[in-house]
């Protein structure tokens, strides 16, 4: 792989960040709404499996003690 | 959304408040890129008894009218929680006086203005407070010189101190 030099990695860094926030930025408030409400689903959709992991984990050791 | 800002404003047709603004991390939305939140933060002149106590069961009762559903200290509305806060402090009251009116998806309603969102959070004064003030600055959505003067007013200049001494921001040789 081609080494890239500190300065070069980090104006790419920079040029990305700009890019990603412009785009973040252009985007209307009902949008950034939207992606809210998408990342809470996310959220509860993570937090069930963690429950429910964490159920069958307490489960399965409870089953060994016996 | 829409459903929660509509109930809002029917809360003022109705006569139950007078005004009311959404602040917190919906109404920073409308100025900065979207950070997540659980709830809607409507900031409203709440009724008061004729002894002067802040009355928020007229509030409730209403909303609850309008569909809404009670569970704790929100009123959900479809997927999004609604808390209602009071004109607590002189800080909130002027954000509340001097918020802008914008539409979301053509529903009229009140956003806090940045230096109001930027000094309650100071105020506030968590870590997720103290990260969006910095994304405020980062995106250039609040004037330096407009926040200073609200929080002169409000007596929090020492906050925004902290602030710019935590973080690279490029605030901390205006002060």
């Amino acid at each position: 792989m081609e080494d890239i030099r500190p300065e070069d990695k980090m104006a790419f860094n920079l040029r990305a960040k700009a890019s990603m926030r412009a785009y973040l930025q252009a985007k209307s408030w009902v949008e950034k709404v939207e992606s809210i409400e998408r990342m809470n689903a996310f959220s509860k959709i993570a937090r069930e499996a963690m429950r429910k992991r964490m159920a069958e984990e307490k489960a399965a050791n409870d089953s060994e003690a016996l | 959304m829409q459903t929660v800002l509509r109930a809002l404003n029917q809360l003022i047709a109705d006569g139950v408040i007078e005004i009311y603004a959404i602040g917190g991390a919906v109404a920073a939305a409308f100025y900065i890129t979207a950070a997540q939140t659980e709830d809607i933060d409507a900031f409203m002149v709440l009724p008061t008894s004729a002894s002067g106590l802040v009355l928020l069961t007229p509030v409730y009762e209403a909303l609850t009218a309008l569909g809404g559903i009670v569970e704790g200290e929100y009123v959900r509305f479809g997927s999004w929680p609604l808390q209602i806060l009071s004109d607590g402090n002189s800080l909130v009251a002027e954000a509340i006086r001097e918020a802008v009116s914008v539409a979301y998806d053509g529903v009229t309603t009140r956003v806090f203005r940045p230096e109001y969102l930027c000094a309650i959070a100071l105020q506030t004064g968590r870590t997720k407070d103290h990260l969006r003030v910095a994304t405020f600055f980062e995106q250039d959505a609040v004037q330096l010189k407009q926040l200073q003067a609200v929080l002169r007013r409000h007596g929090l200049e020492k906050a925004l101190l902290r602030i710019a001494l935590m973080l690279p921001l490029p605030i901390q040789e205006a002060l």
